[in-house]
């Protein structure tokens, strides 16, 4: 049930955000995406390996893959969206998306 | 617990283990990327990252491998390995540690853990070697006893065992210049096992008599409590050990009615450990390799399961070894022998033919264990300790996709098997307090929990949903 609670918000929320750059005419390049998309991945996988671990009694083994993985994602997603902020500051462009 | 390694070799394993993350989908999903050899005994069904093999990862020599007397190990030959004067002051601490743990309820050694240890090992069947003589054969009931080919009755005996209780089962053929020779030579109790041209088995005070004919050994793993066992080296983990048998004794006595009941024979453990050497049978049928523990390591519960086995005259369709890269994994890993509060696992990083002591069996290169120190902690703690089945990486509940990864990585290639390894350390570091008898885990939470399965076990670890 959580997966596809998880699976419909992903959904929603990346059909909103690509509507979203294109209407606010933002310059979205492909690896910006693809950061975007590998930040969700790894928080997907923090959070299946979080409620796993939490699953199987382990609450610190629990801790420590949320981090391993969770930090990672958050790192990958500022960026993504720094380096549409930044450039979007520079110069307006015109959408790759 | 220790890392050993470097911050250099970390960022190096690190570094590979990314590589890792490209490839293990690979392994997990398909066979293209590592030639893989998945085949399906017409039994078991398997994790898909398991391989079946020819031979077992383990090299077996066996014409130097000579039929073992079971009594030889520490369980029967203890006191004679380390002197009488030795056993004296050892028992003297048991009772001494354990009164003066219960009196102090120090965690995991309370009445209540005496009280379920005790009550565990209570209403098993009768164990025993022959068959019942009360069972409903086809004789008694005029009908031809049942025929079909071994892989239907393989397909047979394992549907019947799961629903019995079993975890995995395999099947071994027994040919006398190899397998035969893990029937024990002597039983616990000296009695010799003999192996002769007759038509039935029997049993007296001096020897049990396996007829040539029952050719085939049905091998089985009965899982632990992983929770339990990591409360390890306490009572109350010591009680899954007991638990599994007690099981195991039941298990057994059904399984000798089922088979007289198809008009067969069963010759089962006449007590614990009995009739061969279970490690190896496990590791023959495929139930899994062996390990730094020198004892059988599963993919689906790691090590943390006890093994069993019965010899049969029904045709039976041999499983084949497995290859799931632990044996390797070991070499590398080490981690039980660093938890080992008595040092007693081996710390090579190649398994050697050279045993350690006359409780080891020569013929097979492994990882040689100092059975004497093992068996001396486990007076001074008053219980079978089990601490390094509890260190073990493949040892755990396998619900978080981490372990999935591990493993299929792990049986793909042995080169990200350090980085594995340091993850492990950082998610599974070690007992808080590690003095003498205090617990890996906390055994009063262990009490709290009301939601642990029946008997601590995920049944279906490893098998497809059901
Ligand atoms: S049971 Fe305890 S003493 Fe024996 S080998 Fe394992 S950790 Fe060491
Ligand atoms: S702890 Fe490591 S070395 Fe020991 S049995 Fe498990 S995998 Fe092998």
């Amino acid at each position: 049930m959580m997966w596809l609670i998880l699976g419909l918000i992903i959904g929603a929320g990346g059909w909103w955000l690509v509507s979203w750059t294109r209407a606010r005419k933002l310059g979205v390049r492909w690896y910006e995406w693809l950061l975007g998309a590998l930040a969700v991945a790894l928080a997907l996988l923090a959070i299946q390996n979080y409620t796993a671990f939490l699953r199987e009694m382990e609450p610190y083994a629990a801790s420590v893959m949320l981090a391993l993985l969770g930090v990672p994602g958050l790192i990958l997603a500022a960026l993504a969206v720094f380096l549409v902020w930044w450039r979007g500051r520079k110069s307006p462009t015109k959408s790759t998306a | 617990m220790s890392m050993n390694l470097t911050r250099r070799e970390l960022l190096k394993d690190l570094g590979l283990l990314g590589a890792g993350i490209t490839l293990a989908p690979a392994s997990i999903v398909g066979n293209t990327v590592f030639d893989w050899d998945n085949e399906q005994t017409p039994a078991l069904s398997r994790p898909s990252w398991v391989r079946t093999a020819d031979k077992p990862t383990m090299e077996i020599d066996w014409e130097k491998m000579q039929r073992y007397s079971e009594w030889r190990t520490t369980r029967g030959s203890f006191v004679e390995y380390v002197g009488k004067e030795r056993d004296d002051r050892l028992t003297k601490l048991q009772t001494e540690n354990l009164d003066r743990w219960l009196k102090q309820n120090k965690p995991g050694y309370t009445l209540k853990d005496r009280a379920l240890g005790v009550a565990t090992g209570q209403g098993s069947g009768a164990q025993g070697f022959l068959p019942p003589k009360d069972a409903t054969t086809p004789e008694k009931l005029g009908v031809p006893k049942w025929t079909g080919s071994p892989e239907d009755a393989a397909r047979m005996v394992t549907a019947a065992m799961r629903h019995l209780g079993a975890g995995t089962i395999g099947f071994v053929q027994l040919d006398t210049n190899t397998t035969e020779k893990l029937i024990y030579a002597q039983d616990p109790d000296k009695k010799e096992m003999k192996i002769a041209d007759v038509d039935l088995p029997s049993e007296d005070d001096k020897t049990r008599v396996i007829p040539k004919k029952a050719r085939w050994v049905i091998a089985w793993t009965i899982p632990m409590s992983q929770e339990t066992m990591k409360t390890a080296p306490t009572v109350l983990c010591q009680l899954t050990t007991g638990l599994t048998y007690t099981l195991n004794r039941s298990l057994q006595l059904r399984l000798q009615y089922f088979l007289a009941g198809l008009g067969y024979l069963g010759l089962g453990e006449a007590s614990t450990n009995a009739l061969g050497i279970s490690p190896a049978f496990g590791t023959m049928a495929g139930l899994g390799e062996m390990s730094r523990l020198n004892r059988l390591m599963t993919p689906e519960w790691g090590p943390i399961t006890r093994v069993f086995k019965m010899v049969t005259d029904l045709p039976l369709a041999p499983t084949k070894p497995i290859n799931a890269g632990m044996f390797e994994f070991c070499k590398v890993c080490k981690k039980c022998a660093d938890f080992c509060p008595s040092k007693a696992l081996s710390f090579d990083t190649e398994p050697t033919w050279q045993v350690r002591g006359p409780w080891n069996n020569p013929g097979h290169k492994a990882f040689f264990e100092d059975s004497t120190k093992c068996r001396a902690y486990w007076r001074q703690v008053g219980t079978n300790c089990g601490l390094c089945f509890t260190a073990c990486p493949f040892g755990t509940k396998n619900h978080a996709f981490f372990h999935e990864f591990r493993n299929a990585l792990a049986s793909a290639t042995p080169v990200f098997d350090g980085a594995l390894k340091a993850v492990d350390d950082w998610i599974n570091p070690g007992p808080a307090n590690p003095e003498l008898g205090n617990p890996f885990k906390d055994p009063e939470a262990w009490w709290r929990r009301t939601d642990l399965p029946i008997f601590g076990i995920n049944t279906s670890s490893g098998l497809s949903e059901i």
